[in-house]
């Protein structure tokens, strides 16, 4: 355990010091809304300590977890994953909010199911690929993971839960990509999601009230324009090097979701320019270490797992800020670690314990080392011939 | 070719997390833009839904009369808001605001719901008692601030001078609009740092700039002379149904206006606003923006242009055979038969036109020009007060003999009520054209002195031996002429009847201005008085009788109201007005015998038509009269 410290002492002293930055600035944003709304200026913060404690337990228990065992436990994942997404539509059991069923509520708390369900698909393909990786170069090879990817992304877009559809089909992508698969496969499936997305805006036609919103939000500023207006207010307000901790205006309520999905604003606004910087390094440098550690794994199933979980932190975090600076068009989904929500706190946590458990095995054989490696690619071309 | 081995699984990750470090880049160039480049921009936009600033009505001034009297006056109202973001039992909000302000139910609850805008408008200038009402109703979301309303204590008086305020207390006519800038003072406001939905955030300093209330503007009126003529004209109203009404009560030795009506008029605390029409029609002061033939009343000026000029003397002789020939044209004198010889005083006693017409032919166009500009006419005289009229005046250029001679009785010419009460003062007070005025004093709220009208001369009109003459002439007009219809008893009021005949479309109508200008004391003027009634319609016409008894009253009520003692004997006065002449039927009698008849028994006459035979007579005979009264005889 204290090996495994040692070794990592940089990531997890970055990921906590993201989640101690997180609960700082959910405690800015969100004091005054929720002294508003639960008489409590703590309630969120509250939340997000739970969110962590008990994150903290899951990552500990994921760092001694043998990530092997995960190759017999597979398919019990995707299935409690699926199960997880289904029990959002049952009365009584799944929380509506803002239109949408995305919570499941037991005993008091409530669960994010697509949260679980990310990860759960990343462990599946990580240990479907260790596997069949030499099937990778058929299409028929790749179908199991287009399956359990495409069947959880269905039931999280009918909560409805577009962004993290979205996310999910990114990281989808990235696994596919890593576990090799080829061009023109990519092509059969790529046409059809393309064609879909069209689709998607005549079902729900707010969707694209939503597009045109993120191309001028200005064209109506009270309604679809309203939240990426105010975001873009606090980003601008910022400056160089913010107003100073605990300064923001925004978060007064003029900012909805200040705590949760826009954080990276009331970040920005607070910080400046130079904490925006700051933060996205600390995101950079996790990013590397993840990327670090499933090169260095002792095996393929460690490499397809460690990059996996790096991906849906990459590809999240990326998301959300790309969303909260108005760079693609509005769509929930939280900031990795920072953001207001003990699920998504809990599985992260959990997802970088699992990081840790990767990097524990002998990287010895497996030494880092690109050009090395790559000359190594060479000789091996040369003797395949 | 496939190769799925090591190496190229950790080319793929290595290409990857190039892929994502470069979509890093673009962001951070993203942020960059926002908090670099656009950052002022977007920081003013955002600042300016930070704070909320609420203004703080300042209070409208009040208009005072010369002795202080509140004649406009604001009273604090309220302005009830909702804010619906702060709603919590809209229902209960809408059910009272519904009631006490008795509005429709269903409008109020939309506006009670409605978060789409911070506050809704429920009503403006609500009274205290129902302000109190919903302030202690406690709930949570009305909100009031206040605001005050204008109130007129006298209602239907001053309707043209004092003019009104728009719902939201901007002057709309006379001197709340004149004045507004005055009266209006300063909005203050206060500006609080809040949220969203316009609560106040804790810990910020608001800043509160006070209002300033508006300035108490104190008028030359005088209330109690006001009533005096405000009910003459009523009177007048009543027996004469002109189409409209105008006097002017002026103090001649300062220009000071101290009393102005028109009729008809309205109350100033309901105007008609819903009829657009007859609210504009009867809220023009038509003393000062209103133009009229002056008539036989602008001889006096003639005879005071003469006199200074020196082309005549009250005692030289005119002869009148009835009508005066020029260029060609024959001008009649409303006295057909001819007044025959008579003095210059004669002649404006008797209103002789064609003393006139001799007089302005000997002093020549350029004369007669430089004392109209001299007396104001045709240009505005300055009165402190919006849409003053110059009148109008034939290019110098233009005019021909014909109009000349029109000219020297006050025809072919056109001047306002207010130009030419200011002339006539200027001809009494010993040759000053003072500017008339209403305004004396603008004082703040806290008493300080802003402003101030003192008396301003705009010309030397003339001399003050010439004054006297004009003013003995004048009294001598209404003791010894048709102008007896003003004579009180033991006082000395002096002054001169004015009737003309309209013109429409450049043909004589039978529709008269009726007028009559005057003055007391006579020998040193206080009060100088003009009556109009604009097309009479019950009969008579004669400026004699349709304006002048009406003049009288208003004297008689100065007299009255400030006290003054009679200098002359009133008893053997008022012989003058004994009734006790027994009218002669003059009906069926030639004009010249008629007349003659009126003459021995000692009575004034006027002569309606232009016939030789008498047809009718008022008043008929048998009847008592008094001494010196006006009859009059239709031919």
């Amino acid at each position: 355990m204290l090996k495994v410290f040692k070794k990592n002492w940089l990531l997890i002293t970055l990921v906590f010091l993201l989640i101690v930055l997180g609960m700082v600035f959910i405690y800015s944003a969100s004091s005054y809304s929720a002294s508003i709304r639960y008489d409590d200026s703590m309630y969120f913060v509250k939340k997000q300590l739970i969110g962590f404690v008990m994150g903290l337990a899951v990552m500990i228990f994921c760092a001694n977890f043998d990530y092997h065992k995960f190759q017999k436990l597979k398919w019990i994942i995707v299935g409690v994953s699926l199960v997880l997404l289904l029990l959002v539509f049952v009365p009584g059991l799944g929380k509506s909010n803002y239109g949408a069923n995305r919570w499941i509520t037991i005993g008091g708390f409530s669960l994010q199911s697509s949260e679980v369900a990310k990860f759960g698909f990343v462990i599946f393909t990580a240990c479907y690929l260790s596997k069949n990786y030499k099937k990778m170069k058929t299409f028929w090879g790749t179908i199991p993971i287009m399956a359990v990817g495409g069947i959880t992304c269905l039931l999280i877009l009918l909560e409805p839960n577009l962004s993290v559809t979205l996310c999910l089909g990114m990281v989808m992508l990235v696994m596919l990509i890593i576990g090799g698969m080829r061009a023109k496969h990519f092509l059969i499936i790529l046409i059809p999601a393309i064609c879909l997305v069209p689709v998607l805006i005549i079902i729900e036609p707010y969707r694209l009230q939503r597009l045109l919103a993120f191309i001028d939000p200005w064209a109506s500023p009270k309604e679809e324009g309203f939240q990426l207006i105010q975001s873009l207010y606090a980003i601008g307000s910022g400056g160089l090097f913010g107003v100073g901790l605990f300064n923001s205006r925004q978060k007064y309520l003029f900012l909805p979701f200040s705590e949760s999905d826009f954080i990276f604003s009331i970040i920005a606004e607070e910080f400046g320019f130079v904490g925006c910087i700051f933060v996205l390094a600390i995101y950079a440098t996790i990013i590397w270490l993840g990327i670090k550690i499933a090169l260095r794994a002792s095996d393929r199933l460690g490499c397809y797992m460690a990059a996996g979980i790096t991906s849906v932190v990459a590809i999240q975090m990326l998301i959300n800020v790309a969303v909260v600076t108005g760079s693609i068009p509005p769509t929930g989904i939280p900031l990795p670690f920072m953001s207001a929500g003990g699920t998504s706190l809990m599985v992260f946590m959990g997802a970088v314990g699992i990081l840790l458990n990767i990097s524990k095995g002998d990287d010895q054989n497996f030494k880092f080392n690109v050009f090395k490696n790559l000359k190594l690619n060479k000789k091996e071309l040369k003797g395949a011939n | 070719m496939y190769n799925n081995s090591i190496v190229s699984l950790q080319k793929r990750l290595l290409a990857i997390f190039l892929l994502i470090i470069s979509i890093f880049f673009v962001l951070i160039v993203r942020i960059f833009t926002l908090q670099v480049i656009k950052s002022d921009w977007l920081r003013a936009k955002a600042a300016s839904q930070w704070t909320r600033d609420l203004p703080i009505n300042a209070k409208r001034g009040s208009i005072l009369d010369c002795n202080g009297a509140k004649l406009a006056e604001s009273y604090s109202t309220y302005d009830v808001y909702v804010r619906a973001s702060m709603v919590n039992e809209p229902v209960k909000v809408a059910q009272l605001l519904s009631k006490t302000i008795g509005l429709d139910y269903e409008d109020t609850f939309k506006k009670v719901t409605n978060v789409m805008v911070s506050e809704s408008l429920i009503k403006l200038q609500v009274e205290n008692s129902v302000a109190q009402k919903l302030i202690d109703s406690n709930l949570k979301g009305i909100m009031l601030s206040e605001n005050s309303k204008r109130f007129y204590p006298y209602g239907d008086l001053l309707t043209q001078v004092l003019g009104f305020t728009t719902i939201d207390n901007v002057g709309q006519a006379g001197v709340e609009l004149y004045a507004d800038k005055y009266l209006q003072g300063i909005k203050g406001y206060a500006l609080e740092e809040s949220d969203v939905n316009g609560v106040k955030i804790d810990n910020t300093l608001s800043t509160y700039i006070p209002s300033v209330d508006g300035c108490d503007v104190k008028l030359t009126i005088d209330v109690n002379i006001q009533k005096i003529v405000e009910n003459a004209l009523k009177v007048l109203c009543e027996e004469q149904k002109p189409k409209t009404a105008t006097a002017i009560v002026m103090n001649p030795n300062s220009g000071e206006i101290v009393a102005m009506s028109s009729k008809p008029s309205f109350n100033l605390n309901e105007p008609p606003r819903d009829n657009v029409q007859n609210l504009l029609s009867t809220v023009k002061n038509l003393s000062i923006v209103d133009v009229y033939e002056p008539g036989s009343t602008f001889k006096v000026l003639t005879t005071a242009t003469a006199i200074e000029e020196k082309v005549t003397t009250p005692n030289e002789g005119f002869y009148d055979p009835g009508y005066r020939i020029v260029d060609g044209e024959k001008i009649k004198c409303w006295k057909l038969i001819g007044h025959g010889q008579q003095t210059m005083t004669d002649g404006l006693c008797n209103s002789c036109n064609s003393v006139f017409v001799d007089l302005a032919l000997r002093l020549g166009t350029d004369k007669m020009y430089e004392y109209f500009k001299k007396y104001g006419f045709g240009s505005p005289l300055g009165v402190d007060f919006s849409g003053e009229a110059g009148g109008i005046l034939m290019n110098k250029d233009n005019v021909k003999r014909v109009d000349l001679a029109r000219m020297g009785f006050g025809q072919a010419i056109a001047v306002s009520p207010i130009q030419l009460i200011s002339s006539i003062c200027s001809v009494l007070n010993g040759g000053k054209l003072y500017k008339p005025y209403f305004i004396s004093e603008v004082s703040s709220s806290t008493g300080d002195l802003v402003a101030r009208n003192t008396p301003e001369v705009l010309n030397n009109t003339i001399s003050e031996s010439t004054s006297a003459t004009i003013r003995e002439m004048m009294e001598r007009v209404v003791t010894k002429s048709n102008a007896i219809n003003a004579f009180i008893p033991g006082y000395r009021v002096s002054g001169k009847t004015g009737t003309s005949q309209k013109y429409e479309d450049g043909r004589i109508v039978p529709k008269y201005v009726s007028s009559f200008v005057g003055a007391f004391p006579a020998d040193k003027p206080d009060y100088v008085v003009l009556v109009i009634a604009d097309e009479p319609s019950m009969g008579n016409y004669f400026g004699s009788v349709v304006a002048t008894p009406y003049a009288k009253l208003i004297f008689e009520g100065i007299i009255n109201y400030k006290k003054y003692e009679p200098v002359l004997d009133v008893e053997v006065e008022k012989q003058k007005l004994e009734r006790d002449v027994k009218m002669p039927n003059l009906v069926g009698l030639s004009l010249t015998e008629a007349v003659s008849k009126l003459t021995t028994l000692g009575l004034q006459y006027e002569i309606a038509g232009e016939g030789e035979v008498v047809l009718g007579q008022t008043p008929p005979p048998d009847t008592f009269t008094f001494k010196n009264s006006v009859v009059i005889l239709n031919t």
